[in-house]
């Protein structure tokens, strides 16, 4: 069973118009493990977390979670399953308070919730990010930094079984990106599968167990943060190659 | 000091220690106060015309209630209520001429007709995100349905209108006839109350969370596990059938119809102004602004067209100045219900 994959895209294509964002993506990932998932810009990340936790369909391609063929499904019911996201640019709910944000998806995120049980755990899900003290503040008032932190309770809040991190030391300061890193080490040790998109390349390197370098549309590295930092293609990639240094 | 006593003492108390200190803006006080005040009018204000106007302010109450329910609360920017308290009052009317249904009847019938057609409108509307599109495709089904009402004339007389709708039959001595306003202010002070109660009841579970979070943002709303088409879907067809109960009470109230009286766009854009004015997204919001608008143009009636100018321009004030409505300005803890 932990050898299965819990996740698993098979040839995945994604066009919008003529611009195919991506291209035969094929790639899997174990229980438990951090995957790091970097490429320039516009090389399909989001992208490709769009078509995994279902906001997107794929033109081609099928997407197997803990066996089953989820493609066609729709992202809540794919949050039911045990998939949640956060997103780069933060979508927060901004009139409600953190508590009513965390709440929504700690009832949501199961298929039969109580809404009492749930207030608790977005409760729990806030103090374990220590953000405990500011539970009744309205998410219009947070900062950047808490913004994130506040996508990342109420995904956790869902109870997934893979967690699908966009960015999330994004615009964080130095001390904020080392309590998130922190964070990150502790929810993996709950058993959660983590797939992360992360431009700090200090945070990518330091958290993931393997990582994958998408270059338009295309998986072109793939392997432990050490291979990926000696990586020809991957130097190429981001620096532009020899020639032009 | 007997018990009774010892117990207002203590609700008083109560009243006393809310979250912001002041009695005023409690929630108990507030809700009591205004039911109170509400129930005591028809006992103080024996002039009928004047009871007109308050039968008016409580339905467009509802109405602004209901739609609220959408735009407030869902998100969901529907500019086609009027369409549904008009077919709810044409079904309601149409029953009890054509083929003898009690009005008692047509107050369910004309909720459930509005409400079919509510589920029928949000197919198409709920496949839309964007605000404009949903404005325009519920204004358009709007319009769609107060033509088919001018034009079936063999069945509705078209422009001609409905006249000589039953009133609501007699419940022991109480009467519903003109003759007896106060009865028929009951009755939709009653719908209003239940009204009230069925948003609140909603609001307060866990489909109140779902329809916050998808006006916030629905897709986060998606991400988190809520199954946006089917909550969107709830609230439209529940708003839809709360207009049709209005619509329904309005037609045995008034005893007359025509398309223009009840589903031309001046009825919606009355609910909407009552709606900003009030507070969107709040409940005492639209009770009160349906009180101070319906009330306040009644009585500038002397200005001619002047008053809808006034109308105009206090719009304008409030979306410049108050964009979150009266309610919430006076009391900041309106939002919570």
């Amino acid at each position: 069973m932990s050898h299965s994959p819990l996740l698993q895209a098979r040839q995945i294509t994604k066009a919008f118009g003529g611009l195919v964002a991506l291209k035969e993506t094929s790639f899997s990932i174990s229980r438990q493990e951090i995957l790091g998932l970097i490429g320039p810009n516009g090389a399909g990340k989001t992208t490709l977390f769009n078509v995994i936790a279902g906001a997107f369909t794929p033109d081609v391609g099928t997407i197997l979670y803990e066996g089953g063929d989820i493609t066609n499904m729709g992202p809540d019911r794919r949050c039911q399953l045990g998939i949640a996201r956060t997103f780069q640019i933060t979508r927060p709910f901004l009139n409600l308070s953190l508590v009513d944000n965390v709440t929504v998806g700690a009832y949501f995120g199961k298929k039969r919730g109580n809404l009492q049980a749930a207030k608790k755990r977005a409760a729990e899900v806030l103090e374990f990010l220590s953000m405990g003290d500011l539970r009744h503040q309205e998410a219009k008032q947070l900062s950047i930094g808490n913004r994130k932190k506040l996508e990342l309770a109420r995904a956790l809040a869902t109870n997934p079984k893979l967690l699908l991190l966009d960015e999330v030391m994004g615009g964080l300061t130095p001390t904020e990106a080392a309590e998130m890193m922190e964070i990150i080490r502790k929810i993996r040790e709950t058993g959660v599968t983590i797939m992360m998109i992360e431009h700090v390349m200090k945070a990518a390197m330091g958290l993931s167990d393997r990582m994958l370098v998408l270059h338009y549309g295309q998986v072109i590295a793939e392997g432990t943060p050490a291979e990926i930092a000696q990586n020809p293609l991957v130097i190429e990639a981001y620096l532009g190659g020899m020639k032009h240094a | 000091m007997d018990i009774q006593n010892q117990q207002t003492v203590k609700r008083k108390k109560s009243f006393f220690q809310n979250e912001t200190g002041l009695m005023w803006q409690s929630k108990p006080f507030l809700y009591t106060a205004g039911i109170v005040l509400l129930l005591a009018l028809p006992l103080l204000i024996k002039n009928s015309y004047t009871l007109h106007i308050l039968i008016l302010s409580l339905l467009f109450a509802v109405l602004a209630l209901s739609w609220n329910l959408l735009v407030g609360y869902a998100g969901i920017f529907s500019f086609g209520h009027h369409a549904f308290f008009g077919l709810g009052a044409y079904v309601s009317a149409l029953g009890s001429m054509k083929l003898g249904i009690s009005p008692w009847l047509g107050l369910v019938l004309g909720g459930l007709a509005a409400a079919l057609a509510g589920l029928v409108v949000s197919l198409p509307v709920l496949r839309l995100r964007a605000a404009p599109y949903i404005a325009i495709v519920t204004l358009a089904f709007a319009e769609i349905i107060k033509l088919v009402a001018s034009n079936l004339v063999d069945l509705t007389r078209g422009e001609l209108g409905l006249n000589g709708i039953e009133s609501f039959d007699k419940i022991g001595p109480i009467s519903f006839t003109l003759a007896h306003r106060e009865n028929s202010y009951y009755l939709i002070l009653l719908i209003m109350l239940l009204t009230v109660f069925v948003i609140y009841k909603i609001m307060k579970g866990p489909t109140g969370f779902a329809l916050k979070a998808i006006r916030e943002s629905q897709d986060a709303a998606e991400s988190l596990g809520v199954n946006v088409t089917r909550y969107k879907l709830f609230a439209f067809v529940v708003s839809s059938c709360l207009a049709g109960v209005a619509g329904s009470f309005y037609a045995h109230y008034i005893h007359t119809l025509t398309p223009t009286s009840v589903m031309n766009i001046d009825v919606m854009m009355q609910i909407l102004v009552i709606t900003l004015i009030g507070g969107l997204g709040t409940m005492i919001g639209p009770i009160v602004g349906s009180m101070v608008l319906v009330i306040g143009l009644e009585y500038m009636r002397f200005l001619g067209d002047y008053r809808m100018l006034i109308y105009g321009a206090l719009l304008v004030v409030v979306i410049l100045f108050l964009p979150e409505g009266f309610m919430r300005k006076l009391f900041p803890k309106a939002k919570e219900l």
